[in-house]
């Protein structure tokens, strides 16, 4: 009893932290359809962003308040990414729209060079984030059955992030905005909306997500400057399985791939059980290459 | 109102306008008559924007609008119902109409009563996605969704094109009460002789890409129709 507890509570940890770092590439590769290499990256400014943060509550205010860094860090990532993503998007992958192996190659470049930043401002070594100490210690369920602090305040973070997102997409002006671009970019023009801008908005909003991420994985472990490329390729496959174009998509690709890691890794070994989730979800999408969600109108099929 | 001069314009390499001009005076209707393919969508596609111009110009009110994006061209008072009414399939038929209120900029909180008025059956379907929509539902939302920002201008392409008798019939109401109370001109693509005839104040037949003939009702002859439209 206890060990399925656990491991359920491990999958669902695992899945909140894989959706974390997908939602951002649910916005910029589901929605925009740009493969941005760069996305990893943006965690990882995400992740300098919280260290940077700490580093500044360390040298500049007392101690007593400086467990409270972490909830200024996620806004202050939010933000650092943000800018970063809005920068790329009008310098750069604007006039790659429509071009998908030239944005590739192009944002792989970014992503190479802003790693490489990182290594000069940081240094190469990774370095640690002290996590706060309110979210030290786990809740105990039963005896045996400890959750983690972190672990439940990640899943929160998740479900905020994502409560969010619903909000500004499906219940605000600009997320209609944004929507009616993404689903007919030259009507959209032709009704007055600045396709433009939203674009430039939608990608840094994706990325600002990526920076949460970021901040969130700080508590996770320590952080260096290649920190995102060990989450791109996860990322993509969330998204890729959920089926792009809608959010409970990666939603379900997140909790599937989370659940399937989790218990392949509980019955079998670690990699091989890293190696049958690839293969489960390289079979699923032989059977249905569009992933979980798949879109489907009446006015689409035409 | 609107000036068009010498337009050429065309997709990627192909040249498909060649040197078009016309003109729509204030609350005029005026109709655009031609066979398939002879580049009616194209010039209103050029008119609002959509393809960019390589010679000519295109002015509105007094102002150049040629090298200016569809959103510009929008806010300046055109309003487009585009060939294939162009709704956007996931959104709902509200979230559609209000799009239609970006173009007034924020002058128009709500969209305004007289462009719902004009199609009774639109608040009935405001929670259905655009996409489930028929033909006919599809039409008439595009163009209440072009009348939310209270246009100077509209641009309709084909609006009768695979649409129920009865809509049809609907449509020639709304245009010509538009058409009656003066504010809005209309610049019409449309295939139906009929239709055009009993709506139009001024005609330009359309052929291989340029204006081939213009003129009144009146002078809208057996002889002409038979020489530009008869297949």
């Amino acid at each position: 009893m206890e060990v399925m507890l656990l491991q359920l509570f491990n999958g669902i940890s695992l899945s909140s932290i894989l959706l974390l770092i997908a939602l951002g590439l649910a916005i910029t590769f589901g929605l925009m359809n740009v493969i941005n290499m760069a996305h990893g990256e943006m965690i990882m400014i995400g992740a300098y962003a919280a260290f940077v943060t700490q580093n500044l509550f360390l040298a500049a205010l007392p101690e007593a308040v400086f467990d409270w860094y972490f909830v200024l860090a996620i806004p202050v990532s939010f933000l650092v990414s943000f800018l970063f993503g809005l920068i790329l998007e009008t310098s750069l992958i604007r006039f790659l729209y429509g071009r998908p192996l030239d944005s590739l190659l192009a944002t792989w470049g970014v992503g190479l060079a802003l790693q490489q930043a990182a290594r000069s401002i940081f240094g190469a070594p990774n370095v640690a984030v002290t996590s706060p100490g309110w979210l030290n210690g786990g809740w105990t369920v039963m005896e045996g059955v400890v959750l983690p602090y972190k672990r439940l305040f990640i899943i929160a973070l998740v479900a905020f992030v994502l409560l969010l997102m619903y909000g500004y997409i499906y219940r605000t002006p600009a997320g209609r905005r944004m929507r009616a671009v993404m689903q007919n970019r030259d009507m959209a023009a032709c009704l007055g909306i600045s396709t433009r801008r939203v674009d430039a908005v939608t990608f840094a909003i994706g990325s600002g997500i990526a920076g949460v991420a970021g901040c969130a994985l700080t508590l996770i472990g320590p952080i260096g400057p290649s920190i995102g490329t060990y989450y791109i390729v996860d990322a993509f496959m969330v998204v890729v399985l959920g089926g792009v174009g809608k959010l409970i998509g990666s939603v379900l690709g997140a909790l599937g791939i989370g659940m399937a890691n989790t218990l392949f890794e509980f019955w079998t070994t670690a990699s091989l059980g890293k190696v049958l989730v690839f293969l489960a979800v390289i079979l699923f999408l032989q059977w249905k290459p569009r992933g979980i969600i798949a879109v489907r109108t009446r006015s689409l099929d035409t | 109102m609107l000036a068009v001069r010498q337009l050429e314009t065309g997709y990627g390499g192909t040249v498909i306008l060649r040197g078009v001009s016309l003109d729509v005076g204030p609350g005029q209707v005026v109709c655009l008559l031609g066979r398939n393919g002879v580049g009616k969508t194209t010039l209103m596609k050029g008119i609002m924007g959509v393809l960019k111009a390589r010679r000519g110009s295109v002015t509105f009110k007094g102002e150049d609008l040629t090298g200016r994006p569809p959103g510009v061209r929008a806010r300046r008072g055109i309003g487009y119902v585009p060939q294939g009414r162009e709704i956007f399939p996931l959104l709902t038929v509200y979230d559609n109409l209000v799009l239609g209120l970006e173009a007034a900029g924020g002058r128009l909180r709500t969209v305004p009563e007289e462009a719902i008025a004009r199609f009774p059956a639109l608040p009935t379907l405001y929670g259905r996605r655009g996409g489930d929509l028929s033909g006919g539902q599809q039409q008439q939302l595009a163009f209440a969704r072009a009348l939310a920002s209270r246009p100077e201008l509209l641009l309709l392409d084909e609006p009768c094109e695979g649409i129920q008798p009865s809509i049809v019939a609907e449509i020639r109401e709304v245009i010509r009460d538009i058409k009656r109370e003066g504010r809005t001109a209309i610049l019409l693509a449309e295939q139906d002789l009929e239709f055009v005839r009993s709506v139009g104040d001024y005609f330009y037949m359309m052929d291989r890409g340029a204006i081939v003939w213009q003129g009144e009702a009146s002078e809208l002859t057996d002889d002409v129709v038979h020489r530009h439209l008869a297949v």
